[in-house]
């Protein structure tokens, strides 16, 4: 009797040390060795705060979310209304002409640690040597914000600052918005791509490093990838994730890829929202007086090894760029186009779609040429 | 339990072994003092009870509707409705919850007061979307048969406009911000022909805001989104929480803020309408400023912005627009909202307003106030529409839209 409950005890203190030294392994390989994208993939929410920092995100009544208002992190801030950059002047001042930039990430300057080194900054500083020095530019684009967003955002929020003038940069965000199956929740208000903001609550087990490495591993679990997910929580019917992890891994095509392509989803999800979107961004800035330019979207490197998936989501980015220059020519706005103008160099990009420090500098060099060049100035 | 311990300990003695003033008399006086309030415990706990099962039966079995849908708990209403009348939305805060059917009311599969709708929109078809609040959802009657975009759909068929299908796109509580949104976001997926804006009174509260810096286009001063709400405790007591409602110290869960939004404090509406119900305006915030003087440098520009902005998206994509400006009836004491002299400013400016649009877009207009009856009968509470007001309101709508050839 007693011989039989050693034994059960003994397998019982085997296990036990067993998954501590599995868990501890789990956490030193992936605290220590791991690489930065298999720390995104693997580690929990918690650890990637730890990381990284909490986004700088905030929830909002209209928007779902936009940034935290008043945080200064580094060389970034975000002013009273969230937005990257110094605090605005309200009522504008008597003199001042408002660029105003909108759009998402790329607008935002995911990629640059430095408010100077995001684009609607460095187009301040470029016009400002071009002598424009009444020229101010604000960056009101925020993170991930796909065209649903850059619509409420200009409505809602922008007008309010009185622009002289708008940038909008709108294409990239909007593809992931087109990964939804079956395609009957593909809908105008986007209810089948993000769920409404909720409380976020990552389960317990995740507190467990290796149990969230097999359940990634075994696609039980989503990856993080980036922390706005927190933000973006994603309806049942939403694949863009799915696509990510499967891209990365290079399993595609697998799951609901097997059935339906990236290619043959795009095909079905056609982008008529992202141009209702941006034609009603048009319409409003219209009839309230604002002008405005479209900025297309360049991309440059999407997964390397991954043929396929470049190519379905760079024929959507065209699409997406094709509609806005349809869009600012049509409705009479401007057109920068950069995706065509922005060297495909390595060194402009930082990963597919966001801009290094350099390509921003291009960017503000370029659309400062252009803005002064077509007149878009006082 | 605790008390009758005590006084056994005190028999004992030990009790008094510890306090030695205590004599054997004072000791009685306790026993009696503690079984009178005891006595007085049980019996207040036993009449609460019976007042509770009271409560609980009257507004469960006996009360109408609106009486229980104010008054009752999330349980009450679960057990009854089933599941909630809105669900969260993204942007818009709520919606109608798609497929909810409950007795004589009902929302399509798109979310939408009303039976299913075809989609895409079928050859021959003129679609009508009314967007708006509560007035236009029509939140006066139970059965969305006697809703006012219903009648205006048979009105209008009987008429011999048959191919005309009207749709509900009214939700409580929206704005004019709102009625932009769900505009853009819900209805142009509908591919309507023509929408009717019928809303003023929401607008009016988005307005009641104090200091004038949380007067933004975004709402953000107004109201914080709720990311869940977790029921209080006396949440389980339908006397508490009848007492409170009643009281006006919690929301009924009938209102949405209560379950999707959380007002600032810098919103002053609720303020209004207490006050100007037990005569105590202007007290608290009003005293230094009056809602009269809040509203008039709180000007509706929101107002005019969003729909001059849906009045430019409609017409790029060839679909009429008819403004119906705003009625009340001041027949309604318990409603402030409908007679205080503030509200009825705002309501003529706004409505102005709809006349100036109008005039400079060529937007339709048709000013129902000025033609609609202000009869108690019209109305259930000065703001919201009987069943014989819609009836009558729809009548009015229906002259309008055969007369100016709006219709195909």
């Amino acid at each position: 009797m007693t011989t039989k409950r050693n034994r059960v005890l003994k397998v019982f203190l085997l296990l036990l040390v067993l998954a501590v030294f599995v868990e501890g392994g789990a956490r030193l390989w992936l605290g220590r060795f791991a690489s930065e994208e298999q720390f995104a993939r693997i580690a929990s929410y918690r650890l990637l705060t730890i990381r990284y920092g909490e986004p700088p995100l905030d929830i909002h009544r209209t928007l779902a979310y936009t940034g935290v208002a008043n945080v200064t992190r580094g060389a970034s801030e975000h002013n009273a209304l969230g937005w990257r950059g110094h605090s605005i002047e309200m009522p504008k001042p008597e003199g001042l002409f408002r660029i105003v930039a909108i759009g998402g990430s790329a607008t935002y300057g995911a990629a640059v640690a430095d408010d100077a080194e995001a684009y609607p900054a460095l187009l301040a500083a470029e016009l400002a040597r071009q002598g424009y020095p009444q020229v101010e530019v604000i960056n009101a684009g925020m993170l991930e914000y796909s065209s649903w967003e850059t619509l409420l955002n200009f409505e809602f929020r922008v007008l309010d600052l009185e622009p002289d003038l708008v940038l909008v940069q709108a294409g990239v965000e909007d593809i992931a918005a087109r990964l939804v199956w079956p395609s009957a929740a593909y809908r105008g208000d986007n209810s089948g791509y993000l769920l409404p903001p909720q409380p976020f609550r990552p389960p317990g087990w995740e507190r467990s490093a290796a149990l969230r490495w097999v359940a990634v591993a075994l696609g039980q679990a989503q990856p993080y990838y980036d922390l706005t997910a927190k933000w973006r929580l994603r309806a049942e019917t939403a694949y863009d994730l799915t696509l990510l992890e499967q891209a990365r891994q290079g399993t595609y095509p697998a799951g609901i890829f097997q059935e339906t392509p990236l290619a043959a989803m795009l095909a079905a999800n056609l982008p008529i929202y992202f141009m209702n979107n941006l034609e009603g961004l048009a319409r409003v800035a219209q009839v309230n007086d604002v002008p405005v330019v479209f900025i297309t979207s360049p991309a440059y490197g999407w997964f390397g090894g991954q043929p396929e998936i470049s190519a379905a989501l760079q024929a959507a980015l065209d699409e997406h760029n094709q509609i806005v220059a349809g869009l600012a020519t049509t409705l009479d706005m401007g057109l920068f186009n950069l995706a065509d103008t922005l060297p495909a160099e390595a060194a402009y990009y930082a990963g597919g779609t966001n801009l290094s420090a350099a390509g921003n500098a291009e960017w503000a060099r370029q659309l400062a040429e252009f803005l002064v060049a077509e007149g878009w100035l006082p | 339990m605790r008390a009758s311990a005590d006084s056994i300990t005190y028999n004992k003695g030990s009790g008094i072994d510890r306090y030695p003033f205590l004599h054997y008399h004072s000791a009685m006086k306790l026993k009696t003092l503690v079984a009178n309030l005891m006595l007085a415990l049980v019996s207040t706990v036993l009449t609460l009870g019976v007042a509770e099962v009271a409560a609980r039966v009257y507004l469960t079995q006996f009360a109408p509707e609106r009486v229980f849908n104010r008054y009752a708990s999330l349980a009450q209403l679960t057990a009854r409705y089933g599941r909630p009348r809105f669900v969260s939305h993204r942007y818009l805060g709520f919606i109608p919850a798609p497929d909810f059917n409950n007795g004589l009311n009902r929302h399509n599969a798109l979310g939408f007061r009303g039976e299913e709708i075809a989609q895409p929109k079928p050859a021959g078809v003129f679609r009508i979307v009314a967007i708006g609040g509560s007035t236009t959802y029509s939140a006066g009657v139970e059965d969305y048969r006697l809703s006012y975009p219903y009648l205006l759909q048979e009105e209008l068929r009987t008429a011999g406009y048959e191919q005309v299908e009207v749709i509900n796109a009214g939700v409580f509580s929206y704005s004019s911000l709102e009625n932009l949104m769900n505009f853009q976001l819900r209805v142009l997926e509908l591919d309507p022909d023509l929408v009717i804006v019928y809303e003023g009174v929401n607008e009016i509260a988005t307005r009641l805001i104090w200091p004038y810096s949380f007067y933004r286009g975004d709402l953000s001063g107004f109201e914080n989104r709720r990311l869940s709400f977790e029921p209080p405790w006396w949440e389980h007591s339908t006397l508490v929480r009848a007492t409170l409602v009643y009281l006006r110290q919690t929301e009924p869960h009938s209102s949405l803020q209560r379950n999707f939004m959380e007002a600032t404090g810098a919103f002053l509406g609720n303020n209004f309408v207490t006050q100007k119900l037990d005569g105590s305006y202007p007290s608290g915030p009003f005293e230094r400023r009056s809602a009269a003087e809040i509203l008039a440098t709180n000007q509706p520009i929101y107002y005019e912005r969003n729909l001059r902005a849906l009045i430019a998206i409609a017409a790029g994509r060839g679909i009429d627009v008819l403004l119906v400006s705003f009625v009340h009836s001041p027949e309604f004491p318990e409603e402030p909202r409908a007679w205080a002299e503030e509200y009825m400013a705002a309501y003529a400016e706004q409505n102005a307003i709809l006349a100036a649009l109008a005039a400079e877009t060529g937007a339709a207009f048709y000013d129902l106030a000025a033609s609609m009856p202000t009869d108690k009968h019209y109305f259930t509470d000065g703001i919201h529409f009987s069943a014989q007001g819609n009836a009558l309101r729809v009548e009015f709508l229906s002259e309008y839209l055969i007369a100016t050839g709006l219709l195909p």
